[in-house]
């Protein structure tokens, strides 16, 4: 057996890099997590969820089983980033991520839906061909399943790519490129920085802002994929994402989206980046941990290579079941952002199809609402606020996203059903601005929002947007 | 918090002018937006114009309040009674200035301290029943529930004019009654100066110091408690008596219950949010507040400036309190619930305009917990 270091690099290099930097970083995100106590703050405290339709099944679990589960995404995290286990910790990173998310829509960020996705993709991928724990113990068997790896690495730039390119798309908005909106109120809030504060407040800088933001993201995966522009556009990416890191409260996603870009590059380059990585390690993993298995008739080609030496189950690529997957996930990707265009009036208004759209840092929203629930034959009326019942977080999603005043008048209905009120009707007074304009009223005060029912259909009683 | 400040901003600094500099030099058009607003002047005027001698007066005030229970206490007569109910009720107006600023100095613990309400007149009963007199040293020891403006109120206006009884020289427990009332009055003076020396020695010059953006910066941390207090006024003050809640009416319920001042007070509170916006301290000074900045960042509220629809709002507030009448506010909710849900909707609508329109105008990050976004 030959070792590994002589083995040319090739697409297994870069799936084990992605691996360990994603597995890493996925870690350092859940950390982040539970010391800043959003586990209790997010899943523990709060007495009422607001659940995705057609996931009202998903129920958060008692408090110690909630910081089991986070326990369980921190092992699985360390698992994958070791390649230890893979299928098994891949599976469980995405069932247990995507359950956490699926609790609460106050919650959701369009990068936890990537981490989602990406989660799933991975566990059809073989990242553990190399440099894990797997390929060490079982030489020749370890990552010995779906497609080859030079198609999994192909999987795995679309599924970054179109991540920056639909944030693309949805930027061709006229309020984003016609008004510079949001970011120019969001610029304007930092018109008090030293020396470039003034900057800031330049209504110019704001549409240089918006329109490279839209060029950007549409164009950078294809200036990633092309080597020679790739250093560059590389150094943009981190420029770009830095700067959103300064300027916004966007957490972790700068951070995904830098390491994420990594996926770019060259076989050979991440496999320098290993052997480096692996220099710091104060023990020197042995040659099949490295390379994984390895065969003396190799050739120079990787792609022959991989296909004489990891013939998978299947035959030749992934199966048909697998193929019929990967088509279905990325097709379905690839329509859902335009679901939005079958509702009436302004998506960033209405936020009809907004969310799983790549809806990325579009709105400024702030909104109120104030529930009246009235009793039917004797008009008793009360009010109910919604800060009695929800955290300030759940409070301030709830005040502009229909969906989510819909379902807070179902649990009034119920709750005030409970304390003895018969059929009670519940109306929303909601008052939202977005983007800057002058607030007004979200939701018709009309419509008895306890006969409404959620669906994917329209919803009729959203009033139509400020122009 | 998110913002290592320093290190990030050298870091966009570097990387901001590297990329635009050029374009902005090149840019020879001399532009008077350049001059970006002056956020630390704004502050410095409602640190230091505004609030802090808000909070000055109040504790002047609690001084002359303990002047005024001694002498009461010396000279047990109806008249000096009338005189202590007077100066309390300067006391609490003054107060009710500053309650707006519940930040800084201004702790959950203090505010508390000072006006706990409404009163829990079981416990407070139970204090004058205590064997030994009552001191200051002894009242400090004591929860929130027996002490402070809502306490002396009880002690001072309860019972009407037989108020005065419990301290008359003939009745039984009266030297306990005015222990309590001058142990009151001097821990409060003691709380007031707590918030006012907080103010003068270190906060005034740290608040006009946070002139950022981030959650504890101090245009953030006044726009939330000036919208809380907003929505505190509207739920609390007025929406629980008037039943909005529950359907049913709690006069009871309605602040300073005993002297009928509630509604004066609103009126004190609509003075103190407004000196926030018009930066006019009550000394009669002028300078920067918050319709500043917003006319600096253009806000707008359909056509007009955002500024003066709120001023506008401020006083339809106003308005609907006058219209409420003289009578204080336990009998109006039962009379002239029209007028108090009129009143109730007013409020409501300087909420709206305060909490959606001006946060998303100044981007302030409304922030409870400082969660990620997007």
């Amino acid at each position: 057996m030959t070792t590994t270091a002589t083995r040319p690099a090739d697409a297994r290099d870069s799936l084990a890099f992605a691996r360990i930097t994603l597995g890493l970083l996925l870690l350092l995100s859940l950390v982040r997590f539970v010391a800043r106590g959003w586990v209790r703050e997010f899943y523990i405290t709060p007495r009422y969820f607001f659940t995705y339709y057609g996931f009202e099944w998903v129920r958060p679990l008692p408090g110690w089983a909630m910081y089991a589960v986070f326990g369980g995404l921190l092992l699985a995290a360390v698992l994958v980033a070791l390649g230890a286990w893979y299928r098994v910790s891949i599976a469980a990173l995405f069932i247990g991520f995507t359950y956490v998310e699926l609790i609460d829509k106050t919650n959701y960020l369009n990068h936890y839906y990537f981490i989602s996705l990406l989660l799933l993709l991975l566990c059809w991928l073989p990242l553990n061909a190399a440099w894990s724990v797997d390929a060490a113990r079982q030489p020749g068997r370890a990552g010995r399943f779906g497609p080859s790896p030079e198609l999994a690495l192909k999987l795995l730039r679309l599924q970054v790519g179109l991540v920056y390119f639909f944030a693309g798309i949805a930027k061709l908005k006229a309020s984003w490129l016609l008004d510079a909106q949001p970011l120019r109120l969001w610029l304007a809030a930092h018109g008090g920085w030293p020396i470039i504060g003034p900057l800031m407040e330049q209504t110019w800088v704001a549409y240089a802002g918006s329109w490279f933001g839209m060029l950007f993201d549409l164009t950078v995966p294809f200036w990633l994929l092309w080597r020679r522009s790739r250093p560059w556009a590389y150094a943009v990416v981190v420029v770009f994402h830095m700067l959103t890191w300064l300027l916004f409260y966007i957490g972790m996603f700068p951070w995904i989206m830098m390491v994420a870009a990594l996926v770019f590059f060259e076989p050979a380059t991440h496999r320098r980046w290993l052997e480096k990585g692996r220099r710091l390690l104060p023990f020197n993993p042995t040659g099949p941990l490295r390379g994984g298995p390895s065969s003396s008739e190799e050739g120079s080609q990787p792609t022959t290579y991989v296909r004489r030496t990891h013939p998978s189950p299947e035959g030749e690529g992934p199966g048909v079941g697998l193929r019929v997957f990967f088509f279905l996930f990325f097709a379905l990707q690839f329509l859902f952002p335009f679901r939005y265009l079958l509702y009436p009036g302004n998506p960033l208004w209405t936020e009809q199809g907004y969310r799983f759209s790549w809806n990325v840092m579009l709105i400024e929203k702030s909104g109120f609402v104030e529930y009246t629930v009235r009793e039917t034959g004797t008009g008793r009326e009360f009010t109910a606020l919604p800060g009695d019942y929800l955290s300030k977080q759940q409070v301030r999603m709830l005040s502009t996203q229909p969906d989510m005043i819909l379902q807070f008048a179902h649990f009034l209905a119920a709750e005030y059903r409970r304390r003895g009120v018969r059929q009670p009707q519940v109306f929303a007074e909601c008052y939202v601005a977005l983007n800057g304009r002058s607030s007004r009223l979200l939701i018709d005060p009309r419509v008895d929002l306890a006969q409404q029912r959620e669906s994917w259909g329209a919803k009729p009683w959203i009033l139509s947007a400020p122009k | 918090m998110i913002r290592a400040p320093f290190t990030k901003f050298f870091a966009a600094t570097a990387l901001l002018t590297a990329a635009l500099l050029p374009t902005a030099c090149s840019d020879d058009a001399p532009d008077d937006k350049l001059a970006s607003f002056d956020r630390k002047g704004m502050l410095q005027n409602l640190g230091s114009n505004v609030m802090l001698p808000a909070f000055a007066e109040f504790a002047d005030k609690t001084d002359s309040l303990v002047t005024q229970v001694t002498a009461f206490n010396q000279q047990q007569t109806p008249a000096e009674f009338a005189k202590t109910q007077a100066m309390w009720l300067r006391t609490a107006n003054s107060y009710k200035r500053c309650e707006v600023y519940q930040f800084g100095p201004m702790t959950s613990t203090a505010v508390a301290d000072l006006n706990f309400w409404p009163a829990r007149t079981a416990s407070i009963d139970v204090v004058v029943s205590r064997n030994g007199a009552i001191t200051e040293s002894f009242l400090a020891q004591q929860g929130a529930t027996v002490k402070g403006l809502t306490t002396l109120e009880y002690k001072l206006y309860n019972g009407g004019a037989a108020a005065y009884d419990q301290y008359a020289p003939a009745t039984p427990d009266s030297d306990l009654n005015r222990s309590y009332l001058l142990a009151l009055a001097q821990v409060l003076r003691t709380s007031a100066h707590q918030v006012r020396d907080g103010w003068q020695t270190s906060y005034a010059t740290t608040y006009p110091q946070q002139d950022g953006q981030t959650i504890n910066s101090s245009i953030n941390v006044t726009a939330n408690a000036l919208i809380s207090y907003i929505d505190f006024i509207k739920n609390n003050k007025v929406g629980t008596p008037a039943g909005k809640k529950d359907g049913n009416l709690h006069p009871e319920q309605v602040e300073a219950y005993y002297s009928g001042a509630s509604l004066p007070q609103i009126q004190h509170n609509l003075t103190g949010l407004e000196r926030l916006f018009t930066g006019a301290g009550p000394t009669g000074s002028t300078g920067p507040g918050f319709n500043a900045l917003l006319d600096h960042l253009e806000a707008k509220y359909n056509g007009q400036p955002l500024s003066t629809a709120i001023l506008a709002q401020l006083n339809d507030c106003r308005t609907k309190a006058q219209a409420l009448g003289t009578g204080p506010l336990s009998e109006a909710v039962r009379q002239n619930p029209t007028g108090v849900t009129a009143l109730y909707d007013s409020l409501k609508q300087l909420l709206v305009l305060a909490k959606v329109d001006m946060v998303s105008a100044v981007g302030v990050t409304l922030t409870f917990s400082d969660n990620d976004g997007d």
